[in-house]
């Protein structure tokens, strides 16, 4: 790199600027930001050990009071069976549709195939509201009774894409040699599928697993307008947050948060997800 | 190549693969959003809903004058919540992608994780810190910077602003990674070495190849924060009303469907007209890019 000093550079401006990138601006700006996405959750995890039944400051007193009220509600517990069914089912079910659409798509050359790619990845960028009542809409019409069952097949609909973007991602990325030097040395479709293809988008498949499945852990919106007189874990909170008893809700959400950030750093390490996404 | 060309055999396949999605997302997804548009249509009468063909609901819409203004008010609400979020966001990433490498895998997975843990809780957290003896005024009031909490915090359009930019500042947040990851920093040299400095190489290097990002980034913070409707329930207010609340209500409390269906699809056209607008936009400043 040349420099080349001169009068101009030792002007204010000049001083100013030498100041500026100086300064570490946006190492400062950095952690601000991350600090204010956390925040809230920072406050939640605050109030889940405090010994108060509203979430007012100031703090009044360490206590694991909610955790163990948790274990007694029986609502709890059932509404936790009901979500950890509900994004099981989706988790599966979107998981073979999606990479079944992701292969059809990056490995066949045909008419109206950018359309059906638009359509797939369309319900990720309608609000979940839309979506909702949408389906609340649908299952009336056809007289389908609302249940943890419409909710799980309202699910599906928002992971299918999610599931889809990621592999095609992937797949755009694989060398397919590979897996036509297999078949050339004598494997069958299977096992030039299983042996080559499959290792190369596991960590694909493992990382969108885990976001698909607790993304559907956390879903309210489209849940809140399909699930009738039943109830999942946010169905649940929201219940309780109507009613002001807040701390429990804050105990949820921590072991939620707990939960999700183990797996992603387990996924993180056992296995190599890159960012990929759009 | 053999493996392209269409055979009865590649045909099978490609449906084998195709179809079930498809058909799942034509049952579960076109098909309802076209009842929710013949529901648009249709009448409420009594406690029920009358299969006659109607355009009442769109016309109730169009002149009642608290539709079109919760309408403007998400449009306000959207885009302040997209630009707060795209300015928090950018030079997060600028950092993470040349600052801050060494901690940059633990960042994403930081961020990451905000975004699919518990939204609910989040939202309520905010409440505890805008509130009357919430966190932020129990620092000024410690501070000695105000004599009294101050409450208009809480239950206005600002506490709307905030919880939704910080609700989805990941998802601005990720485009926005994403191009400058694809940023090719071969480029950022060679102007250097040209002789531009750290601010021109900004201007006229980083700040155009990651535009895109940007505005990718802005339109999903605007299309979530603007049809989001429960942070306006809870803490809304009457200045932070939004049209999703209002057609949330529609579909539950006042069980007006038709009328709710009717709201819904001019909020849609809205939302639409607004992306045509900045797809258009991104498409100018492309330009502009292109030529200086």
């Amino acid at each position: 790199m040349m420099t080349f000093p001169s009068k101009r550079k030792a002007s204010i401006s000049g001083n100013l600027k030498r100041l500026l990138s100086g300064l570490p601006l946006i190492e400062a700006l950095c952690i601000l930001a991350i600090l204010f996405i956390y925040l809230p959750i920072l406050v939640l995890i605050t109030f889940s050990f405090n010994d108060a039944s509203i979430g007012i400051f100031p703090l009044q007193g360490f206590t694991l009071k909610w955790y163990l009220a948790l274990v007694t509600d029986t609502r709890f517990l059932e509404t936790t069976r009901n979500s950890l069914y509900v994004a099981a089912v989706t988790t599966v079910v979107s998981c073979v549709l999606g990479i079944a659409a992701a292969f059809g798509i990056a490995y066949h050359k045909f008419r109206l195939k950018k359309i059906l790619a638009r359509f797939y990845i369309s319900p990720f960028f309608l609000p979940g509201q839309l979506l909702g009542i949408a389906l609340l809409s649908f299952f009336a019409f056809l007289q389908i009774r609302l249940s943890l069952f419409t909710v799980m097949l309202s699910h599906i609909v928002i992971s299918i894409p999610f599931f889809y973007l990621i592999l095609s991602a992937r797949l755009q990325g694989i060398d397919r040699s590979i897996e036509e030097a297999a078949r050339d040395l004598g494997a069958n479709n299977f096992q030039a599928f299983w042996r080559i293809t499959l290792p190369m988008i596991r960590p694909s498949i493992v990382g969108s697993a885990i976001i698909v499945f607790a993304t559907s852990m956390d879903n309210f919106i489209v849940s809140f307008f399909t699930i009738g007189a039943d109830s999942t874990l946010p169905i649940l909170i929201w219940s309780m947050l109507r009613r002001g008893v807040s701390p429990s809700v804050n105990a949820v959400s921590t072991i939620l948060l707990v939960v999700t950030f183990t797996a992603a750093v387990a996924v993180n390490r056992f296995v190599d997800v890159k960012l990929q996404l759009v | 190549m053999n493996r392209t060309r269409p055979t009865s055999r590649t045909d099978a396949k490609l449906l084998f693969q195709l179809a079930p999605s498809t058909l799942y997302l034509l049952v579960f997804f076109a098909i309802p959003g076209f009842v929710l548009l013949l529901y648009s249509f249709w009448q409420k009468k009594g406690f029920s809903i009358e299969r006659v063909f109607t355009l009442k609901n769109y016309l109730t819409v169009l002149t009642t004058d608290l539709y079109i203004r919760v309408t403007l008010n998400s449009l306000i609400i959207g885009l302040s919540a997209a630009l707060l979020a795209v300015i928090i966001s950018y030079p997060l990433a600028y950092g993470l992608r040349f600052k801050l490498r060494r901690y940059q895998s633990t960042l994403l997975l930081l961020i990451f994780v905000s975004v699919v843990g518990s939204y609910l809780a989040r939202i309520y957290a905010w409440k505890s810190i805008l509130g009357q003896k919430g966190l932020i005024n129990q620092i000024l009031l410690y501070a000695g910077l105000v004599q009294e909490p101050l409450s208009f915090l809480l239950f206005n359009r600002f506490a709307v602003i905030i919880t939704l930019t910080n609700l989805f500042v990941p998802f601005a947040f990720l485009p926005i990674f994403s191009a400058f990851q694809n940023l090719n920093f071969d480029v950022v040299q060679a102007a250097r070495d040209l002789g531009a400095g750290p601010f021109q190489v900004f201007y006229r290097i980083t700040l155009p190849l990651t535009l895109p990002g940007v505005l990718a980034g802005f339109m999903y913070t605007f299309i979530f924060a603007t049809s989001d409707f429960v942070v306006t329930s809870l803490m809304g207010g009457v200045s932070g009303l939004m049209v999703s609340k209002v057609i949330a209500d529609q579909f539950g409390i006042a069980f007006n469907w038709p009328l709710g269906s009717a709201l819904a699809f001019v909020f849609i056209l809205t939302l639409a007209s607004g992306y045509l607008f900045l797809v258009g936009l991104s498409r100018w400043l492309n330009i502009r890019g292109a030529g200086a």
